[in-house]
C-alpha cells in the first residue's frame, strides 16, 4: 500500500499522526483498518531504508579508502570531492531513514482501538457519532517532564525523565442512551544510570518503564441507583462514583505496567482489556436499565 | 415466535427477528443469524461457544468474552509483588484530563 492508496481521511490522519473529530462507527473502523495496513508498509519502509543506510555507509568507507590508495598522491582536490560526495550520500540516506522512522504509527495502540470497536459495534447508537481525540505521535520530547535526580545508590548518578502522554480519548453513546468515555494516559519513565566499568570507562545505561492508565467513565442518561460493585482488583484498579455537572458518573480505572528488557516500551493494553473494563463498569447499571 | 438472543456486549438488547428454529441443547428460539451449525444440530451462540465442534463466529466469540471479561481480573493477580514495589504512583506528575 502506498500513501496514495489511502483514503483522504486516512491520509490526513497518517500525516497528522492523529485522529480527531466525530466519526460514524463503520467509518472509524475502516479508518483504523487502513491505518493498520499502512503502518505495516511504513515498518517495511523503515527496515529497507535502514539497510540502505548501512550499505551506503559501508560503501562510502570502502570507497574512501580505495580513493586514498588510488588517487591520493596525484590529486588532493579530487580526493576531497570524493569525500564530500560520499558524505552527502550518507547524509541523504540517514535523513531518509529518520524521516521514515518519524512517520511510523504506534501499531498496538491502533490495534487496541480497532479490536475494541469491532467488539462493541452492536452496542453503539447508530444515530450518534463517536467523538475521537487520539494522538499517535507517542512520547515525544515535547511531552517530557523535568529531569529528576534519583538516589545514586551503587551508581555514579541516576536521573529520571517522565514522559506524560494523554494520547487517547474516545466518547460514544450506547444504544440504551448511556454515554461511555475511554481515556488512556501513558507515563513512560526513562531512567539513566551512569556507572564506571572495571576498565575505568564511564557508561550510561537507559531503562524504560511504561505505566498505562486506562479510565472508563459511564454517564447514564438519567440518575440511576447503582447496582452492586463489579469485581475490582484492589491493587491495580480503582472504582468510584463521581459527580459530574450535577449527575453521578461511574469511573473505573486500571493501571498496566510494562518493563521491556531493552529499548523503549511498545506494549499497550489490548482491545479486550478496554472492553473488559467497560463491560464490568456497565454491569453496575440496574438490571432494568441494561 | 421471535429470536430471544441478546445481541451486544455493553448494552444487550433482544434480537427480536423472526425465529428460524430452536437451539438443539437449551431450546432457546433463535433466528438464522444467531443459529450455529454443529454436530448436535443447530445451537444458539452460548451453547455453540461452550461445546466443541461448532464453528465460531462473531456472536460465539462475544458470548465467550462475556464470562471471560467479568472474571479475568477479580480473581487473578496480574502483577508480582516486585512490580508493585517499583510503582510509586504518588510520585508521578498529575495530568490534565482532556475533554473530547
Amino acid at each position: 500500500m502506498k500513501p496514495t492508496d489511502l483514503s483522504p481521511a486516512a491520509r490526513a490522519a497518517a500525516d497528522r499522526q492523529a485522529i480527531r473529530g466525530s466519526w460514524d462507527g463503520p467509518a472509524l473502523e475502516r479508518l483504523l483498518q487502513e491505518l493498520l495496513a499502512y503502518d505495516v508498509v511504513l515498518d517495511a519502509r523503515v527496515a529497507f531504508r535502514l539497510k540502505v543506510m548501512i550499505g551506503t555507509i559501508v560503501a562510502a568507507v570502502v570507497g574512501f579508502i580505495a580513493a586514498v590508495v588510488m588517487i591520493a598522491e596525484e590529486d588532493g582536490l579530487l580526493l576531497l570531492a570524493v569525500a564530500a560526495l560520499e558524505a552527502l550520500l550518507v547524509g541523504a540516506t540517514v535523513w531518509r531513514w529518520l524521516q521514515a522512522s518519524k512517520m511510523a504509527l504506534p501499531e498496538r495502540a491502533l490495534l487496541m482501538l480497532q479490536q475494541m470497536f469491532l467488539q462493541i459495534r452492536q452496542d453503539l447508537d447508530p444515530a450518534e457519532q463517536i467523538r475521537v481525540n487520539v494522538d499517535l505521535t507517542g512520547p515525544t520530547k515535547a511531552k517530557r517532564g523535568q529531569k529528576q535526580k534519583l538516589p545514586a545508590g551503587a551508581f555514579l548518578a541516576r536521573e529520571q525523565y517522565v514522559f506524560t502522554d494523554p494520547w487517547c480519548s474516545v466518547r460514544f453513546q450506547l444504544r440504551d442512551g448511556c454515554r461511555l468515555t475511554l481515556r488512556q494516559v501513558d507515563q513512560v519513565m526513562e531512567v539513566r544510570r551512569t556507572k564506571r566499568s572495571l576498565r575505568g570507562k564511564t557508561k550510561v545505561k537507559v531503562r524504560y518503564k511504561k505505566l498505562c492508565r486506562l479510565t472508563a467513565t459511564l454517564l447514564p442518561p438519567a440518575p440511576v441507583r447503582w447496582k452492586a460493585r463489579p469485581q475490582v482488583d484492589a491493587e491495580w484498579e480503582r472504582l468510584r462514583v463521581a459527580n459530574k455537572k450535577g449527575q453521578e458518573v461511574a469511573v473505573l480505572e486500571r493501571w498496566f505496567l510494562y518493563k521491556p528488557h531493552e529499548g523503549r516500551p511498545k506494549e499497550n493494553p489490548t482491545g479486550a482489556d478496554a472492553v473488559g473494563l467497560m463491560y464490568r463498569l456497565c454491569a453496575m447499571r440496574e438490571v432494568a436499565a441494561r | 415466535m421471535r429470536c430471544s438472543w441478546q445481541t451486544g456486549l455493553l448494552a444487550p438488547q433482544p434480537c427480536e427477528m423472526p425465529a428460524a428454529g430452536a437451539c438443539g441443547m437449551c431450546g432457546r428460539a433463535v433466528c438464522m443469524a444467531h443459529s450455529v451449525a454443529g454436530p448436535n444440530g443447530t445451537a444458539c451462540p452460548r451453547c455453540a461457544s461452550a461445546n466443541p465442534g461448532y464453528e465460531q463466529n462473531e456472536e460465539t466469540e462475544l458470548e465467550s468474552a462475556r464470562s471471560k471479561y467479568y472474571t479475568q481480573y477479580g480473581g487473578e493477580r496480574y502483577f508480582t509483588d516486585r512490580d508493585r514495589e517499583s510503582v510509586e504512583r504518588e510520585r508521578w506528575e498529575p495530568y490534565d484530563e482532556f475533554e473530547t
